[in-house]
């Protein structure tokens, strides 16, 4: 037996897996004509999978037996090749943990081309976590090719959340269960669209930013696209009145703030979001940093109190983006990178996690060299998936951790294919990956129905500072 | 008995005289495209690349159509040689007779006649194909369709019908809006061949079945507007030369069944005879219409863009400088390959530049992103050059050329893992695998990219500063000299940039820096700026221990004493007045000169 263990794309050695996880297929490679995989749970049920080509795939029905037989222990993975002399070498097994939290059955994710200007395909999917079962929930070819973007769900509901559409067929379209409505809630005096959502966990409300965002291209080797806000301000939209307020313009005298990136707590007391003072006339991108800002929120009558700063990240010259709240209340996720609020296009961008009962910051250990950045947690508080750049520092993929505590944290997977190839082939990259506790009801052919009817107007109710 | 046997043989002469008229067509068709028409085998080749991957068949599964275009970029690779391209594209009208033929047979319509119709179409077919927006796939969809009718027509009589119905929906999912063409064939079909009684239940069972197919594919099976499936990929429907041909082509195929009929009552047989110079005067009426519509600045650009693709730059310069492109692409094409070859301060007016600044770098719109990167390859901004590959993969799917573009900017920078996803792209082609292996050799050894003299030298270009790249390329390029002074490509544009505005004062206080850069003389064009300076009276700044040489001090005297004291020069043929229109002195007065003149 070899003394160590074999070489799989993608890396699945070691990682923490739920009981309710699709097959991990992969591919071995280690030199060699013929392979076979034993995959062994502790009370001895077996599934072996033979291979010629190094792809190991395994069949659905047995690999959830296994699972089922393996949860709270480990899957033991043998691996043994057949060399072109005819030897076999066997290497050290490795493993996966297999715990007792299920994750919720879906995922939903922006699929596009990590592009620049031209957007060319783009589509919003849902997979299944439990097997590869995939379908398009809208897709821009139906939609003359416009742009979609910024899908949100209330506190993980797939029957509740909205997503916007720009160009043409430009609105907000909010999809209760199978009913999709498409609104405008560009009004007032809004001087930009309204971008990035976070639904309040009640229903009734939705926080939207409002950004002027500015594209740009990096000469240097280390970056490829910068993204930045020349003005944002927050919004609220009230969905049963269908009237839409600014938050704040100024929360201090004479200081106004961009502000962004908002995320309710799930109590619906506090609204979470990202802040810095406006850049001047003349600014230099590079010192544009967000700190972490939280305002409570009265759900009655829908007014906040004054801002608070919960993590002052420009002290450490770190900038705060997408910050994302444990379902418990208790953890703050977010990407802490050198400046501004494309983290996903930084290098240098790490996921921290901020215990906001003890104020307490971590690094977390699922980091990688490359980005890491959009984060989102699972109904159950007990998985995040985030997007990272590690393969090849261009596209992003979703990857999947388990979540007990900030010092316990299990080793993060990519999200398993049929093919585990594909990564390498796929030239788009994943946007946004959101848990859901069930199927999307809602098809592309819905929203191409919707984006022929005229849009419904939100109500401008001036500001309620 | 005798005059029967004298109207067979009759018969046989005229169609042993059709015969060869088709063979002649072919040759035609082959000769045409050998000696004048290839630049549509690199124009379509470069905008078609066919991938032996499930991945690259899948895209094509997803829609209507997509087969046959699929099919049509697989028989493109042969584009890429043009004596392939020439006997392939020629084969097509030489089909569609024998199609066409095969057809009248089953029809029982004259076999002359047949023919006649036939060669017609054959000549509108040569005549449509010479067109740039007409694709592989266009003339195979055309002809699909007619062997679609012969298999039908072959069948007995009561299973026609409902082959046409049961095979229609594979037969849209194989040829998308091509359907539509051939529900018009059938129709027409059905008037010539069945009897009266059953033509009306046919045509109503016709039109349901077609648009019930149309529902079901729209409504549940894809994902595609219904607009798309109506139109893809037939070519776009809009008011030009080849939208209206291609349209009345189809047409004609349609009611081509009832042609001979039709021909019949108005000509006897025995005047079959004329129809055979009839024919050929078609044939060379078509042969006409060919050369009237043939565009020699589009041929010449497509040249020279080969050479481009294929870096022969000296041969670029030379085409330019032999004739002269007056379109905006062939001087980009000329300042290009003058900069790849380190002469474009020597030799900027030595081609036109009609368009200034702006035949430096091309702007960003789709027209010209396939071509816009090269600008900025060759002057070392290989993250730009990086990013209008891409948008061009994004905008106008895998083509050869951005792939090897987003190759080669990829391992600039060094980012090898990405450059092997496009690497991986090429080496599963059939005529760049082999300009695969040569980067994947390289991405396997990185320090093998040290001995591409290509690769070392755009990375010495590179800027080690970073910026924003912008739509500014002056903007571009003064960063890029800010981060790396020693880049003489970029340098060189900046002054070209100054020449072709007419900034001659600008271009002289640049000179001081050429020294430090490694420059031990003065480019032409430069020096021609020099002395348009002094010529004004002003006072020399300093010049980095460089001068003027001898030679252009007396090109100088001559330029004065031939162009600025005479105002009738423009139209004089006199050589050695000729060479100094080659250069920025001229270009300076031209205005002035046309404007006397």
């Amino acid at each position: 037996m070899l003394d160590r263990e074999p070489v799989i794309d993608p890396d699945y050695s070691g990682v923490t897996v739920p009981g309710n996880i699709a097959p991990m297929n992969f591919i071995i490679r280690e030199k060699g004509g013929h392979y076979i995989v034993k995959a062994l749970s502790a009370n001895g049920v077996q599934l072996s999978v033979k291979s010629k080509n190094g792809v190991v795939r395994f069949n659905l029905k047995l690999w959830r037996k296994l699972l089922k037989n393996s949860v709270g222990g480990k899957i033991k993975f043998e691996v043994y090749s057949k060399n072109t002399d005819g030897t076999v070498s066997q290497f050290k097994p490795f493993f996966m943990n297999v715990v007792d939290e299920l994750i919720d059955p879906f995922i939903c994710y922006r699929l596009l081309y990590p592009g620049f200007e031209a957007g060319g395909a783009m589509k919003i999917v849902q997979r299944s976590l439990e097997s590869f079962y995939e379908s398009s929930v809208v897709e821009n070819q139906l939609l003359e090719d416009n742009c979609i973007n910024c899908h949100s769900f209330r506190q993980n509901n797939p029957e509740h959340f909205l997503l916007h559409v720009r160009g043409s067929k430009k609105g907000t379209y909010f999809i209760e269960g199978n009913r999709v409505k498409r609104m405008e809630l560009r009004v007032g005096e809004m001087t930009s669209n309204a971008v990035y959502p976070s639904w309040h966990p009640f229903g009734q409300y939705v926080v939207f930013s409002s950004n002027k965002i500015v594209q740009a291209f990096h000469m240097g080797p280390d970056k490829r696209n910068e993204i930045y806000d020349l003005n944002s301000s927050l919004l609220i939209y009230s969905v049963y009145n269908n009237e839409i307020t600014p938050c704040s313009i100024m929360d201090t005298v004479n200081t106004v703030y961009n502000e962004t990136f908002p995320c309710w707590s799930p109590d619906g007391n506090h609204l979470y979001y990202c802040s810095t003072e406006q850049p001047k006339e003349k600014f230099d991108y590079k010192n544009i940093r967000y700190n972490l800002i939280r305002k409570p929120f009265d759900p009655g009558s829908g007014t906040f109190g004054q801002r608070e700063v919960v993590f002052d990240a420009n002290k450490i010259n770190k900038s705060v983006s997408l910050p994302s709240i444990s379902p418990d209340g208790r953890f703050v996720v977010f990407a802490l990178s050198d400046y501004g609020t494309s983290s996903i296009w930084h290098k240098n961008a790490d996921l921290y996690m901020l215990d906001l009962s003890t104020g307490k910051v971590s690094w977390l250990a699922l980091n990688s060299n490359e980005a890491e950045s959009y984060q989102s947690w699972s109904s159950n508080g007990k998985w995040i998936v985030f997007s990272s750049k590690r393969r090849d520092g261009l596209t992003a993929r979703p990857y999947i951790a388990y979540f007990d505590s900030p010092g316990n944290m299990g080793k993060p997977f990519i999200l398993p294919q049929k093919n585990p190839a594909v990564y390498d082939k796929m030239l788009e990259t994943f946007n946004i990956p959101e848990l859901i506790t069930g199927e999307i009801l809602v098809g592309p052919r819905d929203f191409a129905r919707a984006s022929e009817r005229p849009r419904l107007k939100a109500n401008w109710v001036g500001g309620k500072d | 008995m005798i005059e029967t046997g004298g109207i067979t043989n009759r018969r046989i002469l005229v169609f042993n005289n059709y015969v060869a008229i088709k063979w002649m067509l072919y040759a035609a068709s082959v000769v045409y495209y050998l000696f004048f028409g290839s630049g549509l085998f690199f124009y379509q080749e470069n905008r078609s690349l066919f991938i032996f991957t499930y991945d690259y068949l899948q895209h094509f599964l997803s829609k209507p159509g997509g087969l046959l275009v699929y099919m049509g970029n697989f028989l493109t690779q042969g584009y890429y040689y043009n004596v392939i391209g020439a006997l392939l594209i020629s084969s097509f009208p030489v089909i569609l007779i024998s199609l066409l033929m095969k057809n009248f047979r089953l029809l029982s319509k004259s076999n002359s006649r047949g023919m006649h119709f036939s060669i017609i179409a054959a000549c509108g077919l040569f005549f449509l194909q010479t067109f740039y927006d007409h694709f592989i796939y266009h003339s195979v969809g055309l002809l699909l369709g007619l062997l679609w009718m012969y298999a039908l027509m072959s069948l007995k009589k009561k299973y026609q019908l409902i082959s046409f119905f049961v095979l229609f929906p594979a037969v849209y999912y194989f040829a998308g809006a091509f359907s539509l063409f051939y529900v018009g064939l059938y129709f027409s079909f059905i008037l010539a061949a069945s009897p009266k009684p059953q033509r009306l239940p046919g045509l109503i069972l016709l039109f349901v079945n077609s648009l019930a197919v149309f529902i079901v594919f729209k409504e549940f099976v894809f994902l595609q507007p219904g607009d798309k499936l109506l139109s893809f990929p037939l070519p776009v429907l809009k008011f030009s030369v080849f939208s209206i041909s291609f349209y009345s082509f189809c047409l004609y195929l349609i009611f081509v069944p009832h042609l001979p009929e039709i021909n019949s009552m108005v000509v006897s047989e025995k005047r079959n005879i004329k129809h055979v110079t009839s024919v050929s005067v078609i044939c060379l009426v078509t042969i006409f219409f060919i050369t009237l519509k043939f565009d020699k600045e589009q041929e010449d650009i497509m040249q020279i863009e080969k050479m481009g693709f294929q870096q022969k730059w000296d041969a670029v310069i030379e085409h330019i400088e032999k004739s002269p492109s007056a379109n905006l692409t062939g001087q980009y094409y000329y300042n290009l390959a003058l900069s790849e070859k380190g002469l474009l301060c020597d030799k900027l007016f030595f081609g036109s530049q009609d368009f200034k600044e702006k035949s430096l770098s091309l702007p960003h719109f789709s027209e010209y992103i396939n071509r816009a990167y090269y600008f900025y390859y060759c002057i070392g901004l290989s993250k730009a050059a990086n990013y209008l590959a891409f948008e061009s993969m994004v905008i106008n799917g895998y083509q050869p050329e951005n792939l090897k573009m987003l190759v080669k900017t990829e391992i600039i920078r060094g980012n090898l893992k990405i450059a092997e996803r496009f690497v991986h792209l090429l080496k599963q082609t059939l005529n760049y695998r082999n300009w695969a292996l040569k980067y994947e050799k390289i991405i396997r050894d990185p320090s093998a990219m040290y001995s591409d003299s290509e690769l070392v030298e755009k990375m010495e270009l590179t800027p080690g500063n970073d910026f924003f790249i912008t739509t500014d390329d002056n903007y571009n390029m003064n960063a890029m000299l800010w981060g790396n002074p020693n880049n003489p490509k970029a340098f060189e544009y900046i002054i070209a940039r100054m020449l072709l505005e007419k900034d001659f004062k600008a271009v002289v206080y640049q000179v001081k820096k050429m020294k430090g850069m490694g420059y031990n003389y003065i480019p032409r064009h430069i020096e021609e700026a020099i002395l348009l300076y002094m010529h004004e009276g002003l006072e020399l700044p300093y010049l980095g221990e460089l001068t003027v040489s001898n030679k252009t001090l007396k090109d100088f005297e001559n330029f004065q004493s031939a162009f600025l004291s005479d105002t009738n020069f423009i139209l004089s043929e006199d050589d050695t007045k000729n060479e100094l229109k080659n250069t920025f002195w001229y270009y300076f007065y031209k205005k002035e000169i046309k404007d006397l003149n």
